[in-house]
């Protein structure tokens, strides 16, 4: 066994260039740093092997592996190493890392950043992202950074301390931002904003503050791709002190710092605030030329109008006055005609006036002489009339006479048959109950009776009755 | 007389009076009422004729003040 160890020892006592790939990394409590590389074609493993980095070497090795590449040495990445083989009589043979070439791998890594580069322009993501036009004003951000990152609280503060009083809503969407896990945890993060309810205005990726090792993330195709779709518009302010990660190659704007991503959006709106003010003043240097072309033109017309009113009321005040002057000159010789008239009317009533009583005067006349004519006829027959009355009223008179003398016989025949004369010559009326007896059967013996005289009555009672 | 007559109508009526006047076609009994109703025709005219100037002239001033 021992002279087997001897062999192997004096077959391999050189040192060996080795390039390979690194499928585990693994840290042992003593400061051990144990890898385990593979060749790999094709993604097929063809050879495999373990290799160790004792403590003594590593801090020196891995420090300047680190300055170079800024990368820890990690799985999946390709190594250029130094190697001897040792062979152990209990654990066998193993290999023993003396060198890690960092210009290997860095060069292994910008080989493959260039293929992404390649890869993204070929698919045309490189430029995809920038063919988004900012909105005017960026309000609403969403942001993927690590909560506790200094750069993240840079960000918020830069944004918020504006002079121009601008507020914003931001969201963060966390994630890690630096290691192996980055790339997956930043793309987590990002379907979170697209699926979000808020339509953000940009997504700010930002870091900073932290360790510059391990930020591949920023290179890898995947995270890139997917940065490059983004329904936003990506600013980046990843803080590479290098040369620009291939995130910066696809964000719509790139920026160095958090800082420069917030003081981007705050020039950005502040140059649409200008460019309002600019369009304001504009407005309202236009507006005062034409209101004041408008005044001139008002004036004009003004001046139109007042001519035009004046001659109006002008000339209306003519016709009035004119129509006054007809109205009187019309009257007034209205009055006149209407006087003459009446003069003529006047010396017509008088002729007529004549006339008529000249005609009334002759009528008068003749009916006067038909009057008299008339009187003397009546009084004629007249005369005539009242002689024959007088002749019938002479005879009548004579009638009167016989009838008085009638009338006094017929008058003293009446005296004679009057009962009081009677009486005075001696008869008596004898009375039963008032009435005359005038036979003697009218009365019976006891019975009481009247006589009248003419000078008085006396009752008597009948003692004797004879026939 | 109505106040609300208009110009216009004022206007009219006068001219026909006067057509009448000067047409000899008015009676005397009816002269003294036309010619009053003339000059009420006159006055109101007159007054909105005044008015009117007024009125133009405020309005115009108001943009002269500007």
């Amino acid at each position: 066994m021992d002279e087997l160890n001897l062999v192997i020892r004096s077959t391999f006592d050189a040192t060996y260039w080795v390039v390979a790939e690194v499928a585990n990394v693994s840290i042992a409590a003593r400061g051990h740093m144990y890898l385990e590389l593979v060749e790999k074609d094709q993604n097929q493993i063809v050879a495999k092997a373990r290799a160790n980095l004792w403590s003594y070497k590593k801090k020196q090795i891995i420090s300047s592996f680190e300055e170079v590449t800024k990368q820890s040495v990690k799985t999946g990445m390709k190594l250029l190493i130094q190697l001897s083989v040792e062979f152990h009589s209990v654990y066998g043979i193993s290999f023993q890392i003396h060198d890690i070439d960092p210009a290997y791998s860095l060069g292994e890594l910008e080989r493959e950043r260039q293929e992404t580069i390649k890869s993204l322009e070929k698919e045309g993501l490189l430029d995809f992202n920038k063919q988004y036009i900012l909105p005017e004003v960026i309000q609403k951000i969403a942001i993927i950074s690590s909560k506790t990152a200094a750069g993240y609280q840079d960000f918020l503060t830069q944004l918020q301390n504006n002079s121009s009083g601008y507020t914003f809503q931001s969201e963060l969407f966390p994630s890690t931002m630096q290691g192996d896990q980055a790339g997956a945890s930043i793309i987590k993060a990002l379907e979170k904003v697209e699926k979000n309810k808020t339509s953000f205005d940009v997504l700010v990726i930002i870091r900073g503050g932290g360790s510059n090792l391990d930020l591949a993330c920023f290179d890898e195709y995947e995270l890139n791709a997917r940065l490059a779709q983004c329904i936003l518009p990506v600013l980046s302010g990843i803080g590479h002190e290098r040369d620009t990660s291939v995130t910066d190659m696809v964000a719509h704007t790139r920026l160095k710092t958090p800082t420069a991503v917030a003081a981007f959006i705050l020039d950005h709106n502040n140059q649409f605030e200008e460019q309002l003010q600019d369009l304001f003043y504009r407005a309202l240097s236009y507006s005062k030329s034409y209101v004041q072309n408008e005044i001139f033109q008002m004036k004009n017309w003004s001046k139109i109008i007042t001519d035009g009113a004046q001659y109006q009321i002008i000339s209306s005040e003519h016709f009035l006055k004119t129509s006054s002057f007809k109205i009187n000159k019309g009257s007034i010789n209205l009055i006149n005609k209407s006087h003459i008239k009446l003069k003529q009317e006047k010396a017509n009533l008088r002729l007529v006036t004549m006339r008529y009583r000249e005609r009334q005067r002759y009528l008068l006349r003749f009916k006067y002489k038909q009057l008299e004519l008339g009187v003397k006829d009546f009084t004629y027959l007249s005369t005539k009339k009242i002689n024959q009355l007088k002749k019938e009223l002479l005879n009548t008179i004579l009638l009167t006479d016989f009838q008085k003398n009638k009338l006094d016989y017929l008058n003293h025949m009446i005296k004679l048959s009057d009962p009081n004369s009677i009486l005075k010559r001696g008869f008596s009326i004898t009375r039963k109950n008032g009435k005359a007896i005038t036979h003697i059967h009218s009365i019976e013996k006891g019975e009481l009776i009247e006589t009248q005289l003419t000078d008085g009555s006396f009752k008597s009672i009948i003692k004797e009755k004879k026939q | 007389m109505s106040k609300r007559i208009t110009y216009e109508s004022a206007l009219n009526e006068l001219q026909s009076i006067v057509a009448e006047i000067e047409g000899e076609e008015i009676s005397i009994d009816e002269l003294s009422k036309k010619v009053k109703r003339a000059a009420e025709l006159l006055k109101t005219c007159q007054k909105k004729l005044r008015q009117t100037e007024e009125d133009v002239n405020e309005i115009l001033s108001q943009f002269d003040e500007e």
